[in-house]
């Protein structure tokens, strides 16, 4: 789990450089919706790992 | 429960994956090989366009057939020679560094004067940038393009003309337009007709024209040149720039290559992803009706083109071609020309492949190319 959420914070960090660099604008080399898109992405399965590992400590 | 969560986890950290490698261009590349829709632009040139006799379409053999090429070319596209001839109709300052700005004036992209999408909102952000002026030219009937110029609030004295293909408008390009400004270059950006404000409605002569019924109206290319023309003597008379570079992408592309040929004003330029001599034409998308205008072609090839455009010592036309677009003039085409008009051209030619991406665009390894050329 923590290995998990270590990985997804890199791979944001990572397309957000990459988008900012290059001008942050939908023609760079990460354009805006794929930066939309893995951000969102990324939030959505932190947040189902996180809802699943209070189910964890709930049992 | 739990794994039902888990699974929902593992599932979005998987589409999170798959998004940043589609979308980022240096793993996009292979996506895009994936797909064999785009295999023209991954595989080797068909023997039809390799074996192609390139060398028979230029006419263009000494220099002194140089000026009667282009007159001709002018006479076929624009109707007349005198390039004096073309003027603006009207100009306004839209905003100025430091001034106001009112919804009146934000006609950029949106005539309703809505601020909150108003593209000035944004231009005026920029430290660089001192005015943008808004020129009209008004072409009967019922047409009235409109040109955007940038002036940096640092001039370096050159011009660069900027125009935009099909499918969007200059706004889009906003960071390299931003560049130019940041390094000393007033621009003036120019949107393809029937696009942003460059409204068309039917019914219009100038719509069947671009759609390919030519007879419609006399000298049909009018619609894209005349403007700038008219641009380029205007700013000249008021401002004095004596470099003028131009660029385009897609359409834009084809209009750079085509007005370098017509005005050696421009002393350089470049074509991004628009245009290609007619042999070596792949597909429908590089098969737009004005781009085989049949005086045009009789006036001038395109590889007679292209040696107009680069005709004496200080001249020069860089081209640029994505090799892997997923849009069109993809591969490697360029290549096999390049040196047929280099040795014609007495000032310089270059084709340069971008292989950094699978899109239709101008990347900033090609815009880097530009600028560095640019301020040689």
């Amino acid at each position: 789990m923590k290995w998990i959420l270590l990985f997804l914070m890199v791979l944001i960090c990572l397309s957000t450089t990459l988008w900012y660099t290059d001008g942050a604008w939908e023609n760079g080399v990460m354009p805006t919706i794929g930066l939309v898109k893995t951000i969102g992405f990324a939030i959505l399965s932190v947040l189902f790992f996180v809802i699943s590992s209070k189910f964890n400590k709930g049992q | 429960m739990r794994v039902f969560f888990k699974i929902l986890g593992c599932f979005f950290l998987i589409a999170s994956v798959v998004s940043f490698l589609y979308y980022w261009d240096s793993s996009r590349i292979y996506f895009m090989s994936l797909k064999s829709k785009n295999s023209f632009a991954f595989g080797d040139l068909p023997k039809e366009i390799t074996d192609f006799n390139l060398a028979a379409t230029l006419h263009l053999q000494s220099s002194d057939q140089v000026s009667d090429a282009r007159d001709a070319l002018q006479q076929a596209i624009l109707g007349y020679s005198d390039l004096s001839r073309a003027q603006i109709d009207a100009q306004a300052i839209i905003y100025a560094s430091g001034g106001r700005y009112n919804s009146a004036d934000c006609d950029l992209f949106h005539p309703s004067a809505n601020l909150t999408f108003c593209e000035i909102s944004h231009y005026s952000q920029w430290d660089a940038l001192q005015a943008i002026e808004r020129l009209d030219i008004v072409m009967a009937p019922n047409y009235i393009p409109k040109v955007f110029v940038f002036y940096p609030a640092k001039t370096n004295g050159k011009l660069v003309l900027y125009h935009h293909g099909y499918a969007g408008t200059f706004n889009d390009q906003h960071v390299l337009i931003r560049r130019l400004v940041e390094a000393g270059y007033s621009v003036a950006a120019f949107n393809m007709t029937g696009y942003g404000d460059n409204i068309l409605n039917r019914p219009s002569p100038w719509i069947e024209a671009i759609n390919g019924d030519f007879a419609a109206i006399d000298h049909p290319l009018r619609v894209f040149f005349h403007p700038i023309i008219a641009t380029m003597n205007y700013l000249q008379e008021t401002h004095g720039f004596k470099h003028i570079a131009m660029m385009g992408v897609s359409a834009g592309g084809w209009a750079t290559a085509v007005t370098a040929a017509l005005d050696p004003r421009i002393v350089k330029s470049y074509p991004v992803a628009g245009v290609l001599p007619i042999g070596l034409r792949h597909g429908d998308k590089e098969r737009a009706a004005p781009q085989y205008y049949p005086p045009m072609l009789a006036a001038a090839s395109y590889l007679d083109m292209f040696v107009l455009a680069s005709d004496r010592p200080g001249r020069s036309q860089m081209q640029f071609f994505n090799r892997y677009d997923r849009c069109c003039f993809n591969n490697v085409r360029g290549k096999l020309y390049e040196k047929i008009v280099a040795s014609h051209a007495e000032g310089g030619f270059s084709v340069l492949i971008d292989e950094t991406h699978a899109r239709h665009k101008i990347s900033s390894w090609a815009f880097d190319h530009i600028l560095q050329d640019m301020q040689r």
